[in-house]
């Protein structure tokens, strides 16, 4: 911890100010009022009026200009020592009364010129902040006045500028949304629509056909709405992430239960470690790690080992997903958690992108390794559950 | 008030400029304790200037000019002056013999002293009787006797000068709560 205490840009000039100022006043103290003292008091000495008083002593007591002259000279010694004293007192005072004023003034001046700057620090942080509206009043001297106004003119065009950003994102996004939308709807209408139309023609020519391929058609029918609401469920999931019911759980139980299932169909190597718990929402890891694990199937050749290791590392878990796929290119690895982008045929492009944002959800770190040729690697980092010692 | 204020303001810059700078020092002029004793219907008040004479007077009080040294003597009951009296304490040198005549109002007699240190022994000293026939012997009363100093005019300097800036114009000033009846005799 760092102790020393730090004075602000204000505080430091104020002191350096009266530092000078104290100095240069005791400089002229000691260089020239106090020789100056030290003279008038050698004047004015005892011994010497004492002398001359004994001089007085030594003439016949009649004479009268020897009297008026020792009364003169003590009056003159006494009007000295009440110069010295004024002058003294009323310099210094009048030097001590100029030092408070002119601090004030500096002070006072100095919060003319930094004030507007730490206006312009806080309003900086707001911008920084993502607060555009910030406004400074144009107060303040000519320059400052002008600063303020360059700033609220800056202030001004960022805020342009983001929203024209925000509308051409807005844009992008929904004419990305409606072309997938499109493309995906239009997938399963083309079967359906020839089905029908098989259907229609047997019908009215081959009532006897038409029997016979009913159910197939009626099959391909059915399966093409199934995939239409698989489609719209996706979306739907995607918009509608809930805010994470945190459970603490061993996550290697739960991947041998999702596991399960997969195991008979293809071939899986799981190295897990256990007894370390995570405080996750059980459903978003379902979510994540099925995600995950149907990318890496679907990325895999048939004969392809996926490989499912959970570790610790320092406070953390890492559960690691590795597939023997054809891997992900450079550009392509930088976009695979964007929404709606996607390199298979049959994808919505939703389903890193859920994982991404239930990852975030829940505090945890996604990311994916890979490289064309070599298979891809997506490593889950999360932290540690630990009890509290006092709970 | 504005001139209790005003006051105030320079007591204080003299302070702070006796604490500043070593080149003006004054005097940090104070009464000692103030000592009440009653006599049937009369009350003796005594007390001493103490730190009030020790830097810069001495020029003055041997220039052979009268020097004053005042003393306020007030009785209180509650918020009102039930008597309020005056002193002073001359002081005039004679070059010739050397020696200080005081004259001191409050005893009403004259006093000689040969040297300096004499003469602050002498005219430090308040100590006035006052007769207390017009005053409740039963009630609380505040006597306070203040001390301050009157300017004086040099025959070599245009302007009087105030010998308050040698007590950095703060009067001293002491106070005692008493209630007569209780006060031995």
């Amino acid at each position: 911890m760092n102790l020393k205490p730090k004075l602000g840009l204000r505080v430091s000039v104020l002191l350096l100010f009266l530092i000078l100022y104290v100095a240069s006043i005791v400089i002229l103290n000691n260089y020239f009022v106090q020789p100056r003292n030290r003279m008038v008091e050698r004047l004015v000495d005892g011994r010497f009026a004492e002398r001359f008083a004994e001089c007085y002593r030594q003439v016949p007591r009649d004479d009268e200009i020897t009297t008026e002259v020792l009364i003169e000279y003590r009056q003159v010694i006494a009007s000295i020592a009440a110069t010295q004293h004024r002058t003294n007192f009323y310099s210094l005072a009048v030097v001590l009364i100029l030092m408070a004023v002119s601090s004030t003034l500096f002070i006072f001046g100095f919060y003319i010129i930094t004030h507007p700057l730490k206006e312009l620090q806080v309003a900086t942080a707001k911008i920084r902040e993502g607060d555009f509206s910030v406004y400074l009043p144009p107060t303040g001297t000519s320059e400052i006045r002008l600063l303020k106004q360059s700033f609220n003119d800056m202030s001004r065009e960022l805020e342009s500028v983001q929203d024209k950003l925000l509308q051409a994102e807005k844009e992008m996004i929904w004419k990305e949304l409606s072309r997938i939308l499109a493309h995906e709807i239009k997938n399963p209408l083309t079967p359906i629509q020839l089905s029908v139309q098989r259907l229609e023609e047997k019908y009215t020519d081959d009532p006897e056909r038409f029997v016979a391929i009913f159910p197939e058609c009626a099959g391909i029918i059915n399966q093409e709405i199934l995939n239409l609401r698989g489609l719209v469920q996706s979306f739907s999931t995607f918009a509608k992430i809930s805010q994470p019911e945190t459970t603490v759980f061993d996550p290697t139980d739960t991947i041998c239960e999702i596991l399960r299932g997969y195991e008979s169909s293809y071939s899986l190597k799981k190295e897990l470690v256990k007894g370390h718990l995570i405080a996750f929402d059980k459903t978003h890891f379902y979510q994540i790690f099925t995600n995950i694990i149907q990318n890496a199937i679907d990325a895999s050749p048939p004969e392809g080992t996926i490989l499912i290791s959970l570790r610790q590392s320092r406070s953390y878990l890492v559960l690691d997903i590795v597939d023997q796929g054809q891997g992900i290119s450079p550009e392509d690895l930088g976009r695979i958690f964007e929404p709606y982008f996607t390199r298979k045929k049959r994808g919505t492009g939703l389903g890193l992108a859920l994982v991404k944002r239930l990852s975030d959800a829940n505090g945890a770190i996604i990311r994916a390794k890979s490289k064309p040729g070599d298979g891809t690697t997506f490593e889950l980092i999360i932290e540690e559950y630990r009890e509290h010692p006092d709970s | 008030m504005f001139g209790n204020l005003t006051n105030r303001f320079v007591s204080t810059v003299a302070s702070l400029t006796a604490l500043v700078f070593s080149s003006y020092t004054g005097n940090d002029a104070a009464f000692s304790n103030l000592a009440l004793q009653r006599q049937g219907d009369m009350l003796t008040v005594q007390c001493r200037l103490v730190s009030a004479f020790d830097h810069d007077f001495e020029e003055f009080f041997r220039s052979g000019k009268p020097v004053n040294v005042w003393f306020m003597l007030q009785v209180h009951s509650g918020r009102e002056v039930v008597l309020e009296e005056f002193f002073y304490h001359r002081v005039e040198f004679d070059p010739m013999s050397s020696y200080f005549e005081i004259y001191l109002h409050d005893q009403q007699y004259t006093v000689s002293a040969r040297s300096y240190a004499e003469l602050i022994e002498v005219v430090s000293l308040f100590d006035h009787t006052i007769s207390l026939l017009d005053i409740d012997h039963e009630q609380s009363l505040i006597v306070s006797v203040t001390g301050y100093l009157a300017e004086i005019r040099l025959d070599t300097m245009s302007e009087p000068f105030d010998l308050m800036l040698l007590w950095n114009f703060k009067r001293p000033v002491v106070r005692r709560s008493c209630i007569l009846n209780e006060l031995e005799t």
